[in-house]
């Protein structure tokens, strides 16, 4: 049996389909080969999942096929950008976090910026980048209730996650700091974060 | 000075829409596009614009007026008018829930990301990325390609007729009568409703476990069930990711329908096959393949000579060969037209064989060989056959094959045409 034929798509409505993400494949290297592909509309890939819509009238197809291929090449041919992100650690939620996983704020915030992460998701809301490689002392789960308003540039924490609020939206996360210098969206340029790129944070003094 | 259209009041959320930002969803960014499609389209037909050129969506009323010169409107498709700058229009509620007011050459507000229209959420695009308001004047724009309509363009939303859907994908975390609940019971919109996703008021959907998982992607047309079993259908400002399991999706061509229901209006659910659903989305009837009756024989005969005898030259007797009074004919009919046709043999030596498998030359691309097979596929197993034979004719061999047919033996003629053994086994 061919590796192709192991990727057998489930309907999400008539006009796409949606995969369990195949084993050691590459985020940003599915979506770009999906991405391309003739009749393809729009492309979503989390940590779980790939997901392609189209036209329901005209289903692309060879899809099981560029994805079978995408999934092999992995991340070695990929170019992966880095981005560095300057914060400010005066988030309404520091005090808080630090007591809760013990440590002092201090020590949260090296933490914090000493970490590499790696842009594992986008999602929620326009150029929202679910960050993983958050240190594990720092996991928590959601705020119990979730901020009613929490502004653009707010960096958070929750779960694995970090991440730079790209809106001024309701949150329930961790607030933690405020990004300078960086817009996670714009209307000109859309996200600024992609699917695999590399993110450090530097503290602002 | 140049004509423009003048908000003069608004009561209720007035966005400038268009076709939406398709492309963008790995950044976070929602497909957009008009809540109900069917009726920007005619809107913008009427006044021979393209059918998504920047419109006004307006969900509750408004009150317009012209500034610097006449303007030809059409709203949801209705005969173009002409609105002088000493009138004001006014704009209440229409049949649908959402209305459409689209202008001859479109609105001029600037493209961003791709689109015209209006993310709120993001402030993105539209009359400076928010819903209008008293007193905002927006130019209009000059991509109007025909001529307008006389006489107007006219949608049938289909009134209140049960949205399909096609079950799934996270069918697995919902309790088992989920699925059934949400297809026999009746449903209300919530007033709580937008852009975003239209609430429903009915009985809960219970979740497995319960549980908020991992985000998945998500889709317009998703029915996402919230921990408290509450229904939400995304719309086209969707988060692009969520974390709460789909039960069901409502197909493409049944989006706009349902949003076009007002606050309190009752939504039934109806499950549909995927080739339903992709029949309608290509605007066409729905395919139904069912045994044949009696009566129906001559007109598979007909078919069967069209294609067999006069498209490939088989010899009239060979097609008409004595068996067919054995056989159990199969016809596919889309909105009462004989589209396809095969029959389902018993063989002498016991088997169960597909023969005379013929679709209309103009239907052909469409799925009804596909779907004529699955047919005497679903008849054989119900007869308790292990598996379907078929001789195909050389140039169909793929076509057999994608359907899951396996070839053997060498090629060989019948009836003039080079054919090989097929079969398939039936589960």
């Amino acid at each position: 049996m061919s590796e192709a034929s192991l990727l057998v798509p489930t309907p999400f409505g008539d006009g796409a389909w949606r995969w369990p993400r195949p084993p050691e494949s590459d985020a940003a290297q599915l979506l770009a080969a999906l991405r391309g592909h003739p009749g393809v509309r729009d492309v979503v890939v989390t940590e779980g999942h790939v997901c392609v819509s189209f036209d329901p009238a005209q289903p692309p197809r060879g899809l099981v096929e560029r994805l079978a291929e995408a999934a092999r090449a992995g991340a070695a041919e990929r170019a992966i950008r880095e981005l560095w992100i300057r914060v400010r650690y005066d988030g309404p939620d520091l005090e808080e976090v630090a007591a809760r996983v013990g440590l002092p704020p201090e020590e949260v915030v090296a933490r914090h910026a000493a970490a590499s992460y790696r842009v594992a998701l986008v999602g929620f809301l326009p150029g929202f980048a679910y960050l993983r490689g958050l240190d594990p002392r720092l996991e928590l789960p959601r705020r119990a209730s979730p901020r009613p308003r929490v502004t653009a540039g707010a960096v958070a924490i929750a779960g694995p996650y970090s991440g730079v609020y790209p809106l001024d939206s309701p949150g329930g996360w961790h607030w933690i700091g405020t990004a300078v210098g960086f817009r996670a969206f714009s209307p000109a340029e859309g996200a600024a974060l992609r699917l695999g790129d590399r993110v450090r944070f530097e503290r602002a003094t | 000075m140049t004509t423009r259209l003048a908000v003069v009041s608004v009561a209720g959320v007035v966005t400038v829409q268009d076709g939406g930002r398709p492309g963008r969803m790995h950044e976070g960014i929602p497909p957009g596009g008009a809540l109900v499609p069917e009726l920007l389209g005619a809107a913008n037909r009427a006044l021979g614009n393209p059918p998504e050129a920047a419109a006004l969506e307006i969900v509750g009323g408004c009150t317009l007026a012209a500034e610097g010169g006449p303007l030809l409107l059409s709203l949801d498709g209705a005969a173009p008018r002409r609105l002088l700058p000493a009138d004001a229009e006014e704009i209440g509620p229409g049949r649908a829930g959402v209305r459409y007011l689209a202008l001859r050459g479109g609105l001029d507000v600037p493209e961003a990301l791709g689109g015209r229209g209006t993310l709120l959420v993001a402030a993105l695009g539209g009359f400076e990325g928010r819903a209008l308001r008293r007193g905002d004047r927006l130019a209009l724009g000059e991509d109007a390609h025909g001529e307008p309509m006389e006489e107007g363009v006219a949608v049938e939303l289909a009134g209140e007729a049960a949205i399909r859907v096609l079950p799934g994908p996270d069918l697995e975390r919902f309790e088992a009568d989920a699925l059934e609940r949400l297809l026999r019971e009746e449903f209300a919109v919530s007033p709580a409703s937008d852009r975003v996703g239209m609430r429903l008021v009915g009985p809960p959907l219970r979740l497995r476990g319960g549980e908020r998982g991992a985000s998945l992607p998500m889709l317009r047309g998703a029915i996402q069930v919230t921990t408290g079993g509450e229904a939400i259908v995304l719309g086209p400002d969707h988060p692009t990711t969520g974390g709460y399991p789909v039960l069901a999706t409502v197909i493409r061509a049944d989006q706009g329908r349902l949003a076009a229901r007002r606050p309190g209006a009752p939504v039934r659910f109806r499950a549909v096959s995927l080739e339903e659903a992709r029949a309608a989305a290509g605007g066409r009837p729905p395919l139904l393949v069912r045994v044949a009756s009696a009566a129906e024989l001559p007109r598979c005969l007909e078919l069967r000579h069209e294609v067999f005898v006069r498209g490939q030259s088989v010899a009239p007797e060979l097609e008409i060969d004595g068996l067919d009074p054995a056989c159990t004919h199969f016809v596919a009919l889309a909105a009462g037209e004989l589209l396809g046709t095969a029959r389902l043999r018993v063989t002498d030596d016991g088997h169960a064989k597909a023969e005379r498998v013929a679709v209309r030359a103009a239907a052909r691309g469409r799925g009804v060989g596909a779907a004529l097979m699955r047919a005497l596929e679903a008849e054989a197993r119900r007869r308790g056959f292990g598996e379907l034979r078929l001789h195909a004719q050389a140039p169909v061999i793929a076509f057999y094959q994608r359907l899951g047919y396996v070839a053997e033996g060498p090629l060989f003629e019948e009836a003039g045409i080079p054919h090989r053994a097929m079969r398939r086994t039936l589960l």
